[in-house]
Parts: structure tokens; sequence; C-alpha cells
């Protein structure tokens, strides 16, 4: 794989990510609340979904600022108080929403992107052109 | 508590000089989460925690490309502002006013301030000057149709209306040189 074809994908499954990630937090949130250390540990864990700890705390300010998830303090068992982060109801309206346009969607984009028709193969060698297929 | 807080706080420093630069909100939120997070740690669960968080300048970094950028907003350079706010200023007295007409066509070319503020620019100066012309007049008619005397303690008309000359041009080029900075600091 050359630099340009690593750095191409690289760049589409972070447009990826970063497309889907605040849908990836209420989905989690959605099983129970969460403090940000956690829930940053479930997001690299579980598909790389962001880069740090870092990533996800613009993150959660937007979840927030949109009221799709709100905070509450609680001291952890080891003493010090913990953030936790829950999802709202209109969190999980949004996540409703998202879960039915999701299925749809990404059966459509399968079916265009899923894998290569037949022959794609030989249609990008750069050695055929059109001239000479035609020929052919 | 049997922590050795020096590693700990070392890692906090850097983290917080990695996100000075970070919307203040964004970066308290990470510096109170890490803080959480390596509360109560022993040394060892302490580095072992603090190397998982990772670098604090690619957490910083990881932020930043959560952040949208915000486009700069259109605006003129700084000597346009200032140019057309000393027009206002000393306008009147520059050219038997014309001075004062520049900076109006500066003020309504600019792109730093808003039809607002350009609307109130531009009337400050005749409103107050108008207002004032018009409570001297009738407080001259009235004085002349009360008494001749002079009271030495009232100023004289020319008196006020001269101060209305001072002080105009400097509520104008205040009012703009306060919107201008204002404009500039909202994203």
């Amino acid at each position: 794989m050359t630099p340009t074809e690593t750095a191409t994908s690289t760049d589409a499954g972070a447009q990826l990510r970063k497309g889907v990630v605040e849908f990836a937090i209420l989905a989690l949130l959605e099983t129970e609340p969460m403090y940000g250390w956690q829930l940053s540990q479930q997001l690299i864990d579980r598909g790389g979904f962001i880069a740090s700890i870092g990533t996800l705390y613009p993150v959660l300010s937007r979840l927030r600022g949109k009221g799709w998830v709100s905070t509450y303090d609680e001291a952890s068992e080891s003493g010090p108080s913990r953030r936790y982060y829950r999802l709202t109801a209109e969190g999980t309206a949004r996540l409703g929403d998202f879960r039915s346009q999701w299925s749809i969607f990404s059966a459509a984009l399968n079916t265009l992107v899923g894998s290569p028709p037949p022959g794609a193969t030989e249609l990008q060698t750069p050695d055929s052109t059109p001239t000479e297929r035609s020929r052919a | 508590m049997t922590q050795d807080t020096t590693i700990v706080n070392t890692y906090l420093r850097e983290v917080r000089e990695a996100v000075a630069e970070l919307p203040a909100d964004v970066a308290r939120d990470i510096l109170d989460g890490i803080s959480e997070e390596l509360a109560g740690l022993e040394p060892d669960a302490a580095a072992e925690r603090i190397a998982e968080l990772g670098d604090p300048v690619f957490i910083a970094e990881s932020a930043r490309s959560e952040i949208p950028v915000v486009a700069a907003k259109p605006g003129d350079k700084g000597w346009y502002t200032i140019v057309t706010g000393v027009l206002f200023l000393l306008g009147g007295s520059l050219l038997f006013g014309l001075g004062w007409i520049a900076g109006l066509v500066m003020l309504w070319y600019s792109k730093t301030w808003t039809l607002r503020d350009k609307i109130v620019g531009t009337l400050i100066g005749p409103v107050i000057g108008a207002v004032v012309a018009g409570v001297v007049a009738i407080s001259s008619s009235m004085a002349v149709a009360a008494t001749s005397d002079v009271n030495p303690l009232v100023p004289a008309h020319l008196d006020i209306l001269f101060g209305v000359a001072i002080l105009a041009p400097i509520a104008t080029a205040v009012y703009l040189f306060v919107r201008a900075h204002r404009e500039r600091r909202t994203p």
C-alpha cells in the first residue's frame, strides 16, 4: 500500500467515525450513565471512535449544549467525585431517529460500495486505455 | 492518602498548558475529567493511567480537531477603523467639516460596523446638535421674554454650542471604537 493509499483510507475512516461519534456516545449512554474515562475507553476499545480522551470532551460539550445529555456528580468507590453523563429524553429521541435512518442508509450504501463490481479491477488497469479495450 | 502526587501534578500541569488555547469550557472539562480519573490512585496505578491517557499535546490536538473552525468575519484593517474614528473625532474642524463627511463615507464603506452601528454613528452628532440647538433656541426666546438681565453663572448660548461641537464627535468616535472592538471579538 502506498503512502497516498494509506492516507486516503485513514481519512475515510476518520471522517466516518467523526460523523457517527455523537450517536456512538448516545448509544453507550443508553445502557447506563458513564463518566469521562469510562466513555473514552469504550469508544476507543469498541472501534476507535475517538483518538483520545481529548476528542471526547468537545463532543460531550456539544451534546450537552444540544440538550441530548446531562451531567451529575457522584462520589466514586475510591473517594473522589466523578462527573457522570446520562442520556436525556431528547437524546433518546435523537438516537431513535438515527437508528431508524441508519439501517436504511447502511443497506443502501452497502449496495453501492460493499464490494467492487465484476471487472472493476480490469477497468482500473493503467495500461488498458479505452482504445485498447474497444479493440479487444 | 498515600498517593505520591508529584507525577500526577506534573502531568496535570502539562495538560493545563497544552489545553490553554482551547475554548475555556472544553479545557476545563478535559482537565476536570483527567483530574478526577487520577485522584486517589496509588503511584503505580497513576503512572499506568497517565500512560493510557497519553501525551497532553496529543490530547489537546485531538480536542482541537473536534472544535469547528469558525470562519473569520470580514472586517477592515486596523488602520481603516482608526482613521474612520479619528475623522469623526476631528472631522468637524478639518477643512470646514469635510473631514466629518470623509469619516461618514469611510463608515458606510466599512465591513467592520453593522448597519445599526452605521446609522447610530451617522446620527449621533446631528441628533445631539439638533436637540441642543432646539433647547437653546427655546430658552433664548424665554429669556428674552422674561428679562434682559444676564446671569454670569448661566453659560452663554455659544458656549453650549461650542461644548456640543466638542462632545458630539467624541461620543461618535467612542461609540464606533467600542462597537468595532466588540465586533472583532465576537466569533
